[in-house]
């Protein structure tokens, strides 16, 4: 039997001026015509995002007044519709990763699964995690995405050549998009490799 | 329980006890934990109705009295016992409960727990808080149910099996399987019209009900009386999504009460009816009226609400999906039998059917919550989609029609009515931006207000979004899937964005394609079970406008919540869709709007694909001003900015090896409009603007200027690179250098010689400039204009490049003029005359230049210079065509190699050193027009100064010049002269054969001897007296700077490939000389007659020939070449030889004429003492010897000269000056003098007349032919015996004869004896002028020695004061002693 899983549509990365830093798109599958395609449009993804930072700041004064959510993860900022959720995660230098979450992203025949738990022991966790996923994401299941994304934005401030107030200067408005190809790559892994349940990317 | 009631004092029965306490003891059992039941209450008769009074009264009256207060405790107090006991009764049965709870919990992980089980008896217990009131105790119940059931799954999942534990719960749900079958049916059976969806829908929920309420019922799809849940769960007879639902449903209802916001399903309905708002669905009744409420509601338990409703609406639909999946699948299993389980594509029909029941029932509890949470404690602004001129959104709303007939007619009609005219509200400065404002300051602020409309809003985008995707499935799109993408700045090549069914496909091209074949199947409504979203999808008009409605609530309330970066996304949302459908009024304004908000935070993007729409509006309104200035300039700029930051990624990422071919990825979105620009430029009537900057990079000056040979003209290639997607054809490129030099700003303007075409990516345009003025210059103006286009780039000269804009890095540009091209020069006139004006000399050689016309301009370019242009003249040929005022010459046909020669007189009004000229010279050849301009500065200061002195004698006057430097330059003087003039003739001594040195410090002096010419006639008016000297010059420095400059030429042009730089060196070189001579190497180089050229390897040539670029041809740079040359020919001339010149050579010299004037002197007196026969012995050098105390007759002879007074003779009666007239009475008058004798008196003793008064006669008449009483004749002349006696030893000075003028008219004068003290003496100068005296004696001295032949002395100190005693002296006796 075949059951869609959620995955990673769209990875986003804002910057302390609130400007793009960066925008990885992924395909989702698309059940009528048995193919990958992205959801929506790239400049309906930036909208997405760009409305997910009035979350962020009402969530930021919250947590300041309430003294809570220092962890920076702000959990489910907006259900786009019965299909996406944006989640989000806030560091302490302002920077900001969101992870729009397509509900029915993937899908996976439970036949190849089954094909799967010959050849690897790991198949039964696979169908168990694919099994919890039924009752929808938690809070906690976008914490190694975060994670990862910040592993990779760390990476990429400490590149000497990175300068960071060219991407978001610290008196002024926008800023560029980070071009490292690098950085670009890991968001790509993070996106594909991510399914629900998933510890470690 | 037990009710007291009755008087207190019954006495029915015998017994000391009360009425009250017997009931104590009777109800309230006898063990010590008894609770106490009775209470006691009195009540009067009064307080009883007369029909309840008992008919028998006694008459006894009471006696017990109490107070209204003590009446009051009582009731108090019984109410408080009733609640207290039902507390303890309640306490009792929850801590019941709760054992059993903890039982049941603990019993989780034997086998056979049954969470269903376990459910009922938690949920009753939360059902007994709410019944209590303790709604939040009986939420937090429903909260860990939740979750248990989360674990319960959770463990199943883990456990593999749904039977294992917990008991099972359904795999699917009938009524979602029955309704999933029929809508497959439908499909499958081809009956896609929408009558049979009403058919579907009534078998969605069984039989059960009449359509009607079928209808109603769904609206409100979470409710816990939908189902018989409890009974279902109790009979683990349920599914997951049931339960679900149930719980979420119990949540939602036990909130609303927390929110005060509890309402029946009737209102609910109306609510949910109203809510649809604008939507003309027609079915909406009026909200039936509220229900007055005093309590308002609590915003952020109805937030909460929303909140949560947000978090299920995902979860639920994935339960719901898996569910449906189920079910089909199970039904599939049970038709086909076994094994065939697997269909890994997914049966089309079935996805479709699912996910449409999945956005349908999504889009239901989004609407649901929505009508529970709308509150009229929310203020959601007005909407701008309807006219809010007092009107509220709902007085849109046509009248109430029955459910039964959606009127689309109505629809139509209430659309066109709400065609919203523009209002104030949608421009930037009007309402929106400041409703948050008014929103903060409301009174309506409550704590949890903006969250609620925040949430609502969500809730709002949710169902938008879930209409959009079905939407989009009819190829419906809200327009973003046709929105051009520009400048997509990817890293990730792989994002090849395929939006294969929406791209580029237009709405109509859709529609016609779902009209056959796959398409239809995912067209269909089959499933969607909202009324609702079923309308909406029935048409595209009511699509869209649903689709409108909801992003406009979206809108209001993100306003309200001050979530302005959801506003903009609205708001570009509806732009958007508003393009796509074509309303580009409406569009533009809300584009205009939301631009600069995503510009400026850099969601560059989205700026640009909006711009690209923003442009397409303007374009369709015929907004052609805004289209071009606002729309296309911006879009350009945006376009080539995100260009502009690919290349430079490219540029970072070059090593990478990626392709460089990809360029403008998107470029078709954006082509076009520069076309666009271009043309609609010319219809307007302002040129647009535009900078250069926007649209290029890398901007730079291609090399140095490149001169053409044969013309006098030169080309500079600037190279851009455009940003831009579209080539066009600039009309005119040009570009400004202006020099920095002091002096005015000078600017040149370069040009296209035709239109150019600017291609994307790097271009490279000749600019010609006919306009040469050496110097070294930067670029500050570059303009390109392409129609009615202008886009220009301006610097500040001198401002440090703007290393982020990548252009112009390098500004400068050196122009050089070339050895054959026009030029220009001026000279100082080489033969000076001091008392003329002084004239330049300006020669134009016109080089290699054939000219047909020419125009010559000159002006001053110094304060104070006056240019006679009257005057001026032009020498030789060829001879000026005409001559304009304000000093311009035009010449005709000139060939080349000719020079003109101009003479410019001229005036300055203060000593100046140097005079500069501007030449402009404007010429034609069959080649062109040519400007060349050109500064030229000449010192007009004189080289040297020269003093006189003039010394009067009888018959001759001495003149010593005194020839000095100038300047810190020796010179050479070659030659001199004294000219004559009709009354002097000079004499001089024998020339010198060498040209005489003179420094500085050591001046060359001359003697001219003047004597008055014999035959002279008395001087009349117009005879010239004035002397001229002139001498033949020449300065050292002009010298070695000539050397240098003839040197240098010749070998510059001598040396191949450097010929057209010669007037460069010669110009380079000649500066550096000039700064680096010193005094020293001056005095050095006249004395030695050679020049050392060590001093200028110090300059650093390169620099100095720098901005040659590479000039022609060759690998080495010009300059560094130049540069190489020359240090070659230092070493090889480490000293140039000065020639020699002889005095032959003095003609071709400067020379310069010094009018010298011979001072008029009245008369000429020589005073001469002679001895009257020779006396005392005369010394063998010639001395006389005299001794002390001689007499000595001396004869002092007076003589006196007219012949120096030159003064014009003018008649008495002429009106000249005074001392004209002064002087003609002198010549005419006697003149009286008194000479005295004086000398200091311990020197000479004088007798004699020492003192005298002697008459010149007048002098006869001049016109008489011979002069008569010019000079002293014997008889005129004086002689006057003296006497003098030396008074001591030692060379003696002669007395001093002073001669003066005795006033006429003066008193004394004629006395005689007075003339010496009264006023006579005063000064040498009287009445008539000058006179001077020549003493003969002046300087001459005689000997004066003791008059002794022999002494003998003692040699004791016996004399005078213990000197030597003078014992016999002997006089000499030398002449006679004359006794006086």
């Amino acid at each position: 039997m075949a059951t869609a899983i959620p995955s990673i549509a769209c990875l986003g990365v804002i910057g302390r001026n609130n400007n793009p830093l960066h925008i990885s798109i992924f395909p989702s599958y698309d059940s009528s015509t048995n193919s990958f395609a992205p959801v929506r449009t790239p400049l309906q993804f930036s909208l997405l995002l760009s409305s997910t930072l009035d979350v962020f700041e009402l969530r930021a004064r919250h947590n300041a007044a309430s003294g809570v959510g220092l962890s920076g993860d702000f959990g489910l900022l907006h259900a786009v519709d019965e299909r996406l959720a944006a989640y989000g995660f806030e560091t302490n230098t302002g920077a900001k990763f969101v992870v729009v979450v397509d509900m029915r992203g993937r899908r996976i025949d439970h036949g190849a699964a089954a094909l799967a738990a010959e050849s690897g022991g790991s198949s039964r966790e696979r169908e168990k995690r694919l099994n919890a996923a039924a009752v929808g994401l938690r809070e906690g299941e976008m914490k190694p995405v975060f994670k990862a994304i910040q592993t990779a934005y760390i990476k990429l401030l400490q590149n000497p050549f990175f300068d960071p107030d060219e991407h978001s200067p610290p008196a002024g408005r926008g800023g560029k998009k980070i071009t490292g190809k690098k950085f670009a790559d890991d968001m790509r892994r993070i996106g594909e490799n991510w399914t629900p349940g998933v510890t470690n990317l | 329980m037990a009710k007291a009631s009755s008087s207190a004092a019954v006495r029915w029965r015998a017994g000391s006890s009360t009425l009250l306490e017997k009931m104590r003891s009777d109800f309230n059992g006898s063990s010590k934990s008894a609770v106490d039941r009775v209470r006691q209450v009195r009540i009067g008769i009064n307080d009883v109705p007369y029909d309840l009074l008992p008919r028998v009264v006694p008459a006894v009256p009471t006696g017990y009295h109490e107070t209204e207060q003590d009446s009051d405790i009582a009731w108090a107090d019984l109410i408080g016992k009733f609640k207290e006991l039902i507390l303890l009764s309640f306490d009792t049965r929850v801590r019941q409960y709760e054992e059993d709870i903890k039982e049941k919990d603990n019993q989780r992980g034997l086998p056979g727990w049954n969470f269903c089980t376990f459910f009922i008896l938690k949920e009753g217990l939360a059902r007994g808080f709410e019944s209590v009131g303790l709604v939040e105790d009986a939420l937090v119940g429903y909260d860990e149910l939740s979750v248990g059931l989360d674990a319960i799954i959770q463990e199943q999942a883990i456990a593999g099996s749904a039977e294992a534990h917990g008991g099972a719960l359904l795999e699917y749900t009938e009524e979602l399987k029955t309704l999933a079958q029929k809508a497959v049916d439908q499909i499958t059976r081809g009956k896609m019209d929408f009558e049979d969806d009403e058919e579907a829908v009534d078998l969605q929920s069984g039989e059960r009900a009449p359509a009607g309420v079928v209808d109603n019922f769904d609206a409100i799809p979470i409710s816990s009386t939908k189902k018989p849940y409890r009974e279902l769960i109790l009979a683990n007879n349920v599914s997951l999504f049931d339960f679900r639902c149930y719980i979420f449903a119990r949540q939602i209802s036990l909130l609303l009460r927390l929110g005060n916001a509890w309402s029946t399903r009737e209102e609910l309905l109306a609510k949910l009816k109203e809510q649809q708002g604008l939507v003309p669905r027609g079915v909406a009744p009026r909200a039936p009226p509220q229900k007055p409420t005093d309590e308002s509601e609590n915003l952020s338990q109805l937030a909460e609400i929303c909140r949560r409703a947000l978090e299920f609406v995902p979860a639920v639909s994935t339960l719901l999906n898996r569910d449906i999946m189920a079910a089909m699948s199970s039904k599939k299993k049970s038709g086909d039998g076994k094994g065939k389980v697997q269909q890994t594509p997914l049966d089309p029909v079935l996805s479709e059917v699912i996910e449409n029941i999945v956005a349908s029932f999504a889009f239901s509890v989004a609407q649901q919550i929505l009508a529970q949470t709308s509150t009229k404690a929310l203020p959601i602004p007005p909407s701008t989609l309807a006219p809010h001129d007092g009107q509220e959104p709902k007085a849109s709303i046509p009248e109430p029609k029955t459910m039964m007939h959606p009127a689309r007619t109505t629809s139509l009609h209430s659309r066109a009515s709400q065609r919203p005219p523009p209002s104030p509200g949608i421009f930037p400065s009007g309402r929106r931006s400041s409703s948050p404002d008014v929103v903060a300051s409301s009174p309506y602020l409550k704590s949890g207000l903006e969250e609620l409309a925040a949430r609502r809003a969500e809730l709002y985008t949710l169902s938008r979004n879930i209409l959009e995707e079905s939407g989009k499935k009819r190829g419906w799109t809200d327009g973003w899937a046709s929105v051009p993408v520009v400048g997509e700045s990817d890293v990730n090549d792989m994002e090849d964005v395929s939006l294969d069914e929406d791209e580029g496909v237009d709405m109509e091209e859709a529609e016609s394609d779902m009209n056959h074949g796959a398409a239809a199947v995912q067209a269909s409504a089959a499933g969607v079970g909202n009324e609702l979203l079923r309308t909406a999808l029935d048409n595209k008009d009511d699509f869209y406008r649903l689709y409108e409605t909801l992003t406009d609530k979206a809108l209001r309330h993100y306003t309200v919540a001050s979530f302005s970066n959801s506003v903009e996304a609205n708001i570009a949302d509806l732009a958007v869709l508003k393009f796509h459908l074509g309303d580009y009024a409406e569009a533009a304004s809300y584009f205009y709007e939301t631009i600069p908000f995503f510009a400026e935070r850099g969601w560059s993007l989205l700026e640009l694909s909006m711009l690209v729409m923003y442009a397409r509006c303007l374009k369709e309104l015929r907004k052609l001003d805004d289209y071009v200035n606002k729309a296309l300039r911006q879009l350009l700029s945006k376009a080539a900015a995100a260009e502009r930051d690919r290349l430079e990624r490219k540029s970072l990422l070059r090593f990478g090896a990626r392709d460089e071919s990809t360029q403008f990825p998107e470029a078709s979105a954006i082509s076009g409009f520069l076309e666009d620009m271009l043309t609609i430029s010319t219809s307007l009537e302002k040129e647009v603007r535009v900078s250069l900057a926007g649209f290029f990079c890398d901007v730079e000056i291609g090399g140095a200027p490149a001169y053409e040979d044969g013309q006098d003209s030169f080309t500079l290639s600037l190279k851009l690179r455009s940003l831009l997607v579209d080539e066009f054809e600039a009309q005119s490129i040009s570009l400004r250098i202006v020099s920095p030099a002091v002096g005015g700003v000078k600017e040149i303007w370069l040009q296209t010689t035709g239109p150019a075409l600017i291609k994307p990516g790097r271009n490279k345009v000749q600019l010609q400039g006919t306009f040469i003025m050496v110097g070294d210059y930067e670029v500050d103006q570059i303009r390109l204009s392409s129609h009615n286009v202008l886009m220009h780039f301006e610097r500040e000269v001198g401002q440090v490049a703007d290393k982020s804009l990548n252009i112009l890095t390098n500004p400068r540009v050196m122009l050089y003029q070339r050895a054959d091209s026009l030029d220009v020069r001026l000279l100082a006139a080489k033969d000076v005359r001091l008392d003329k004006n002084n004239a330049l000399e300006l020669e134009v050689l016109t080089g290699w230049n054939t000219i047909t016309t020419c125009e010559v301009k000159i002006r001053s370019a110094t304060g104070g210079l006056r240019l006679l242009m009257a005057e001026a003249a032009v020498l030789g040929e060829p001879q000026p065509k005409k001559r304009l005022d304000g000093g311009s010459f035009v010449f005709g046909d000139i060939s080349a190699e000719r020079t003109i020669r101009i003479r410019l007189p001229f005036t300055v009004e203060q000593d100046v050193l140097n005079v500069a000229v501007k030449v402009e010279v404007t010429y034609s050849t069959d080649r062109g027009t040519f400007t060349f301009f050109k500064t030229l500065s000449v010192p007009i200061s004189l080289a040297l100064g020269v003093n006189v002195q003039d010394v009067f004698k009888h018959d001759a006057l001495f003149s010593r010049f005194t020839v000095s430097t100038a300047s810190a330059s020796p010179l050479r003087l070659f030659k001199s002269e004294l000219q004559g003039s009709e009354v002097f003739e000079s004499h001089f001594g024998v020339p010198p054969s060498e040209p005489i040195l003179v420094f500085p410090k050591q001046p060359a002096s001359l003697m001219y001897k003047i004597t008055r010419k014999p035959r002279g006639a008395p001087p009349g008016p117009k005879t010239k007296k004035t002397m001229y000297l002139k001498l033949w010059y020449s300065v050292v420095q002009n010298e070695i700077e000539e050397l240098f400059e003839q040197t240098l030429r010749r070998d510059v042009e001598a040396t191949t490939g450097l010929r057209a730089y010669s007037k460069l060196v010669v110009a380079k070189v000649l500066a550096g000389v000039q700064s680096g001579l010193s005094t020293y190497e001056l005095e050095k180089a006249a004395l030695l007659g050679e020049m050392s050229t060590v001093f200028l390897g110090d300059i650093r040539w390169e620099a100095q020939f720098s901005g040659l670029g590479l000039g022609l041809g060759g690998s080495a740079s010009e300059a560094a070449k130049l540069a190489g040359w020359f240090a070659e020919w230092l070493r090889k001339n480490p000293v140039l030889v000065l020639p020699r010149p002889g005095n032959d050579t003095a003609e071709q010299r400067s020379s310069i004429l010094i009018p010298v004037d011979i001072p008029p002197i009245t008369i000429v007196h020589t005073a001469d003492m002679r001895f009257q026969e020779p006396l005392g012995s005369i010394t063998a050098a010639g001395d006389r010897v005299f001794c002390i105390n001689q007499v000595l007759p001396v004869t002092l002879h007076l003589r006196w000269t007219r012949i120096w007074d030159t003064t014009v003779a003018v008649p008495a009666s002429s009106k000249g000056a005074t001392t004209t007239a002064a002087t003609t009475t002198a010549r005419s008058e006697d003149l009286e003098f008194s000479y005295e004798l004086t000398a200091p008196s311990d020197t000479w003793l004088l007798g004699g007349r020492r003192k005298g008064h002697f008459v010149i006669p007048a002098m006869e008449d001049p016109e008489g032919g011979e002069v008569v009483g010019a000079s002293s004749t014997p008889d005129t002349e004086a002689d006057i015996p003296l006497l003098l006696i030396p008074l001591r030893e030692g060379w003696l000075p002669f007395p001093s004869v002073d001669i003066r003028e005795v006033r006429s008219g003066n008193g004394d004068a004629k006395g005689g004896s007075g003339g010496g003290e009264g006023g006579g003496e005063a000064t040498a100068v009287g009445q008539h002028g000058h006179c001077e005296t020549d003493t003969r004696n002046l300087g001459e001295t005689v000997l004066v020695v003791a008059d002794r032949a022999k002494v003998t002395l003692s040699l004791d100190a016996s004399g005078l004061g213990g000197g030597p005693l003078v014992l016999e002296s002997e006089r000499a006796g030398l002449g006679v002693r004359v006794v006086v």
